[in-house]
């Protein structure tokens, strides 16, 4: 077993440096393809020594592939070791200083924890050692974990050194894709609990919005419930609404629509799309209970109604119930040097759930720069959020948006087509939460209000979510109606999209996993 | 240009090709990368792995290096002594394999 001195003399961020130097090995080994196929001998050359040279290609050809097999092997297991060792060494650190509050006193060499107080109460003697045993077992889980770290690295070390990681007989990228020690035999089932309930896979939505104009003011309202089903099963069911009072203005000369109000929004969390579904089938018997012929004639059978099905709501598990504030934007402009649009959102909330407080932004451009029909063009979006917790700290923060094929290929290795982008159903997601490896350097960037260098932090140290999805317009219909007052222009309608191709990055690693939605077991 | 004169050219662009395969090897050796781990892991298994590793890989990958440098030598060799009774006895085969419905390589 490592010692407790051992692990705290362990230095993880060294196996992180030996990590990226061998997968920059690796990248310039996989980008040896061309030459290994440009040095094939030609296939017009028979005769003479040519048999002999074909061989000799094709076994350099083969050895490379085991080469580079063996470096990204060795490089994603420094990588998964790293994470492993420095949580196993924050662990140790939490317990030795829990101890240390507690008057305890650790031998470091054998790992023994000793209480030299004295107390006559015994209710007080049974709860120190209670606390005792507890601090042993976190010291003893800290270490196990570090070991089994260790041994899953040597073992992949001793691997390569003998020359048993097979690189295959296909292209050096192909020979490149390999998985930690940890992660070899991992079931789909495992997979999918990795991808844990943050990567949405089915996602319905139904919405319907209104605008009532009252003078030059216009009433908006909006109601939106979302069934989306994540990877490894859970269900969860959110409705979202909010009302509030718009109007066009103009400031300079530019024309402007701004408009406010309030939102409301309930979250519940169902542990299988069955459960979920069980929910929905109960809701009608459920919300008409106990409604008889007495509500019908006293008038009060809508109230009867919103009791029951507040009731039958809080006995699920709610994940979160926020209520909050937004303020929206559109601008179009229209010089002779650039014209476009900027579009723009910020919702304020507080999760009483929770216990915190989240601030999100949308922001989407598009704009022409030069004379009309210059080509010059640019569009795109980005969303980010952050929360912080009722006494001021970081909680999370995400940023989501759109990339292109080239940036997600040069950033993070992603083998996506060149030319493509992502607008067309490809999201990107990155989080970052309080326990992140790099959270002192963001938060940092974002107190120096360096928004550029928090998000490069983010996106390299950040929990990575690509999907790739399909998406499907289930209905759509548009309405205007004269009310007496003024028009109601009602929208409504509702979309499906579907995961096809999920590629995933824990915080703080540097491998990026490629998941076939089709094969995760849990995916109705 | 003859056909033998092609032939002996396409031989010369290989062996430039499996140099430059050679140069890329010798130049991303990895060993140093893996002797980090031995001080991160003091008392470790993998600080013992790691040293076994760092040898394997140094003799691999200048084993690799030496054996396509050859390569490339033998191909610029086979270039120079290529002739036109070789390129004839080259067309002769492949007719003969394209016959046979042999896999030549």
């Amino acid at each position: 077993m490592v010692s407790i001195n051992e692990l705290l003399d362990w230095d993880p961020a060294g196996l992180g440096e030996a990590a990226d130097s061998l997968t920059i090995t690796r990248r310039a080994l996989v980008d040896l393809q061309d030459e290994i196929d440009g040095g094939r001998p030609p296939s017009s050359w028979i005769a003479g020594s040519a048999s002999a040279a074909h061989r000799e290609h094709e076994r350099l050809r083969t050895r490379l592939l085991d080469l580079t097999a063996e470096v990204a092997d060795v490089a994603v297991n420094l990588d998964d070791a790293q994470a492993r060792i420095l949580t196993a060494k924050n662990a140790l650190q939490d317990a030795l200083s829990d101890a240390s509050i507690e008057g305890f006193v650790v031998n470091r060499a054998s790992g023994s924890v000793s209480d030299p107080g004295t107390y006559e109460d015994v209710v007080e003697r049974d709860l120190a050692a209670r606390r005792l045993r507890s601090i042993v077992a976190d010291i003893d889980a800290a270490l196990m974990r570090a070991q089994e770290a260790d041994a899953d690295l040597a073992a992949a070390m001793t691997s390569a050194a003998r020359g048993r990681t097979d690189g295959g007989t296909g292209s050096l990228a192909d020979a490149a894709t390999q998985l930690p020690e940890s992660m070899d035999e991992m079931t789909d089932a495992e997979l999918a609990e990795m991808l844990g309930d943050d990567v949405a896979i089915h996602t319905i939505t139904a919405f319907l919005d209104l605008e009532l104009e009252l003078a030059t003011w216009e009433l908006e309202g909006y109601a939106e419930g979302e069934y989306r089903v994540a990877a490894n099963g859970t269900t969860f069911l959110r409705l979202h609404l909010e009302a509030g009072l718009g109007r066009e203005i103009e400031v300079s000369g530019v024309e402007m629509d701004v408009s406010g109000g309030a939102t409301t929004e309930l979250e519940l969390r169902f542990d299988s799309p069955e459960e979920a579904r069980a929910f929905l089938d109960q809701l009608d018997d459920r919300a008409l209970e106990g409604i008889g012929m007495g509500e019908v004639i006293t008038g009060t059978v809508p109230h009867a109604v919103a009791v029951n099905v507040a009731d039958y709501v809080a006995q699920q598990d709610i994940s979160s119930f926020r209520v909050g504030a937004y303020g929206s934007g559109e601008l179009e402009f229209d010089q002779p040097w650039a014209r476009g649009a900027f579009e723009g959102r910020l919702d304020a909330y507080y999760d009483t759930r929770g216990d915190f407080f989240g601030a999100r932004a949308e922001v989407s451009a598009e704009a022409e720069m030069g004379r009309e029909g210059s080509g010059y063009s640019g569009a795109g979006s980005l969303a980010g959020e952050f929360q912080v917790n009722r006494d001021g700290s970081f909680r999370q923060m995400t940023l989501s948006g759109e990339m292109s094929a080239s940036a997600a290929n040069d950033r993070l290795d992603l083998p996506m087509p060149r030319g493509s982008s992502t607008g067309v159903g490809v999201d990107v997601q990155v989080m970052i939460d309080s326990r992140n490896p790099a959270i002192d350097e963001i938060t940092a960037a974002l107190g120096d209000g360096d928004m550029g260098r928090a998000r490069e932090l983010a996106l390299d140290n950040g929990e990575l979510t690509i999907r790739q999805t399909v998406t499907e317009q289930i209905a759509s219909q548009e309405h205007t109606i004269d009310v007496g007052i003024g028009g109601v222009e009602l929208e409504m309608g509702a979309t499906s999209e579907t995961a096809t191709t999920v590629w995933h990055r824990e915080a703080g690693r540097s491998q990026l996993y490629v998941v076939d939605v089709a094969d995760l077991t849990r995916n109705d | 240009m003859s056909g033998f004169e092609v032939v002996a050219q396409q031989l010369r662009a290989a062996a430039d090709q499996i140099g430059s395969a050679a140069d890329g090897v010798r130049f991303h050796e990895p060993s140093r990368s893996v002797a980090r781990v031995g001080s991160a892991l003091r008392g470790g298994q993998s600080a013992a792995a790691a040293a076994s590793l760092q040898n394997a890989w140094s003799d691999r990958f200048h084993a690799w290096h030496d054996d396509a440098v050859a390569q490339r030598r033998n191909l610029i060799a086979s270039a120079d002594s290529y002739d036109a009774s070789d390129y004839q006895a080259d067309a002769r085969l492949q007719v003969l394999a394209r016959r046979t419905g042999e896999q030549l390589w």
